[in-house]
């Protein structure tokens, strides 16, 4: 998206744009969507008009799934905390040796 | 290792309150880099810690050398942006390591983060900008971190990458290797503070198409026990990353 030079804002709204757009064209051809949709007509009607809902809904639920894999699958290192203790133990050493006081 | 030889290291510490830990992290930092035989300098920029960090560094200084340690010293805690700023001023390196002072972060992973910006995958053999950490990927991780902290940094996360898409899964990462040259163009850039000034390198540099590879590092929470992630932290943090939304 660098090519473009947008700002991240105006990227959401040229999304945000497009999708009305469309999502206003489809509520005024409204009998030619019912005509062409495999579901039945009160389905898809409630589908069109509830689009943006939908929209948001998946967001959230591709969120929530995102994040909570995330979270479970968050790597815990308790080893690099007993490697950074031996390595305090050998520094105080050196540096007690070079005089300099801790 | 296919490092040319005669590259220059420089490590930019920015200190405040670090007396303890300076001198730890100094010894970790000139094993990694003496093992690996390569050539180093550290930075150390404090802005007048009242606990005695400057005359430990100093200390430093004397044993180790004014070749291995610089430091800068500064009138008043000014932060961390300018810290470096005034770091990368005086640092000689041709290449810049930014990472924390009080051992969250292991000078280990320097040399992975080096390998990485030199083996470069590309066929075109493109250039490697900025090498950053990243606790998200497998072979990295956190210690010290309990299933909330790992919800708040995950969420966070999430959105700044939603909101930004910057091409990389750690974007509030501190732990990063930058060629000189990238570092010195973007940091006069950058405005944001705390965790947002870490988002905004990153985001301005992919912008100005600069290449950013990974590399799995750990992080050590030393300090969540005194909790640093309050309210005021999470609403900075979202003040943070809706400014870079709409400036970026």
């Amino acid at each position: 998206m660098s090519g473009l030079g947008l700002l991240r804002y105006q990227i959401f709204l040229v999304h945000g744009v497009l999708f009305f757009s469309i999502w206003h064209a489809s509520l005024s051809n409204m009998d030619k969507i019912v005509e062409l949709s495999p579901f039945a007509s009160n389905v898809t009607t409630l589908l069109v008009w509830y689009a943006p809902v939908l929209a948001i809904g998946m967001l959230g639920i591709y969120a929530l799934v995102t994040i909570l894999y995330g979270v479970i699958t968050f790597e815990d290192c308790p080893d690099a905390v007993a490697e950074i203790d031996r390595q305090v133990k050998e520094a105080r050493i050196e540096l007690k040796k070079r005089g300099i006081k801790l | 290792m296919s490092t040319p030889p005669s590259l220059l290291y420089s490590v930019i510490l920015p200190t405040y309150n670090e007396r303890e830990n300076l001198p730890l992290i100094f010894f970790m930092l000139n094993e990694t880099f003496e093992s690996h035989n390569l050539k180093y300098e550290v930075v150390v920029v404090d802005d007048s810690s009242p606990d005695g960090t400057l005359e430990v560094a100093q200390a430093l200084q004397k044993s180790y050398g004014a070749s291995k340690i610089q430091i800068v010293s500064r009138k008043g805690k000014l932060g961390l942006g300018t810290a470096y700023i005034a770091g990368l001023k005086a640092a000689k390196g041709d290449r810049i390591v930014l990472m924390d002072a009080d051992l969250s972060h292991h000078p280990k992973f320097i040399p992975s983060m080096i390998q990485v910006m030199d083996n470069n995958p590309n066929n075109n053999n493109q250039k490697i900008h900025i090498v950053t950490g990243t606790r998200y990927k497998s072979g990295g991780g956190v210690a010290g971190w309990d299933w909330y902290r790992k919800l708040t940094s995950r969420t966070a996360n999430f959105l700044a990458d939603f909101l930004l898409n910057p091409g990389v899964s750690d974007l509030t990462g501190s732990f990063r290797l930058y060629d000189r040259a990238s570092i010195e163009q973007i940091l006069p850039q950058v405005q944001s503070k705390g965790y947002a000034f870490q988002m905004e390198i990153i985001v301005r540099a992919r912008k100005q198409n600069m290449i950013i590879q990974e590399v799995p590092i750990t992080f050590v929470d030393r300090i969540y026990g005194q909790s640093k992630l309050g309210p005021r932290e999470i609403i900075l943090y979202l003040q943070g990353l809706t400014k870079l939304f709409f400036t970026t």
